[in-house]
């Protein structure tokens, strides 16, 4: 264990007086004094520009009229994003018809039409007529109501073939007198 | 080690009393440095960066007084840097060569003092089962002449912990010195 000890502190004794040679100090020192002075070049150069950019900022008036100005540059988009939205919003509601060619619907695509001519607008120019869309919309209402009511009444007239008898007779008679 | 009056010019910018603060401070910090990395490359680069970390940090720091310690501190932290990055040099193998010329020095010239290669080599032996932590108080303990307290401020360790890495180095140095020398 002695022995142990004794070799150990001799060899810390040795290790502690054998310092590592760093060489010339001088040439460390330059070296990092010519990183130090390119970092501050660097920064430098980067505070130039940032002034030369931006240090107009720094005049008082400068500052505060260009505060107004984002304000009021931000008021005048909201307004627009505003009326732009209410616009998109009345234009989803219609369909806008262009042109003065009136419609000659068929029989069968008169529900469509008439549904197209509701949903163009509160005016439908037709020549030189100008209809209300309240009196489209009770057009519309009387025709469907016709409509379901015949539908109603052919069906009656189908389920009793008495009375579809009936009737053709009747309308074949009536025919015979038109033509006459 | 060095003149308050030096340090507190440093801190005001003056970058020429910088430099004689650089050539009076650099060995210390090279001496830790390349005990604790074993690369004399390494070593250096690590003086470069600790040094401009003081420049740049030099009016942050309490006193001149203080001056050593935060020296140390800094540059054992730039060695803890280097290590995780895995830059360390190769893993050291147990060789006989090494501790041949251990032997031969303490035997035929225990004044005489070592290369820098020898004692890389020589130290990177003794080390290599240690881990950063202990190698640290081992080195600043036994080569550096510190007081457990200087050791305590600079690592940041408590004293328990310090005296427990440095028994645990102690003893580990101390095996390998009983089987191989």
């Amino acid at each position: 264990m002695d022995t142990e000890n004794k070799k150990y502190n001799m060899l810390m004794d040795m290790l502690r007086k054998s310092k590592p040679d760093m060489g010339d100090p001088e040439i460390l020192s330059e070296k990092i004094l010519n990183r130090i002075r390119d970092r501050k070049r660097k920064v430098i150069s980067l505070e130039i520009i940032v002034d030369y950019l931006f240090g107009w900022i720094y005049i008082g008036w400068v500052r505060k009229s260009l505060v107004i100005a984002s304000l009021f540059i931000v008021i005048v988009f909201v307004y627009q994003q505003t009326v732009i939205l209410k616009k998109v919003n009345d234009l989803s509601e219609q369909i806008v018809v262009t042109g003065d060619e009136t419609f000659a619907p068929s029989k069968n695509d008169l529900d469509m039409t008439l549904l197209l001519y509701k949903f163009s607008g509160r005016t439908i120019p037709s020549g030189n007529v100008n209809i209300p869309e309240q009196q489209l919309e009770q057009l519309i209402e009387s025709y469907n109501e016709l409509k379901e009511r015949y539908e109603d009444l052919l069906k009656l007239i189908e389920d009793d073939p008495e009375l579809k008898e009936y009737i053709e007779k009747s309308l074949d008679s009536k025919n015979r007198e038109s033509n006459l | 080690m060095i003149d308050k009056e030096l340090i507190n010019e440093c801190r005001k910018g003056d970058l020429s009393n910088f430099k004689k603060l650089v050539e009076l401070t650099s060995p210390y910090a090279f001496s830790v440095a390349f005990r604790m990395l074993g690369d004399e490359e390494k070593a250096r680069d690590t003086v470069q960066d600790t040094l401009i970390t003081i420049w740049e940090k030099i009016k942050r720091i309490k006193s001149a007084e203080s001056y050593k310690t935060w020296l140390y501190r800094v540059v054992v932290n730039k060695c803890y840097d280097q290590i995780r990055k895995g830059n360390r040099k190769p893993e050291f193998r147990a060789d006989d060569k090494t501790w041949e010329i251990i032997s031969n020095n303490l035997v035929e010239n225990p004044s005489s003092e070592l290369e820098n290669e020898e004692l890389a080599e020589i130290i990177c032996l003794l080390t290599d089962r240690l881990s950063p932590k202990q190698k640290v108080v081992f080195i600043l303990f036994e080569l550096e002449e510190m007081t457990n307290d200087e050791i305590t401020e600079i690592t940041g360790m408590s004293k328990t912990r310090v005296k427990a890495n440095l028994h645990f180095a102690r003893k580990n140095i101390a095996m390998m010195i009983g089987k191989y020398l």
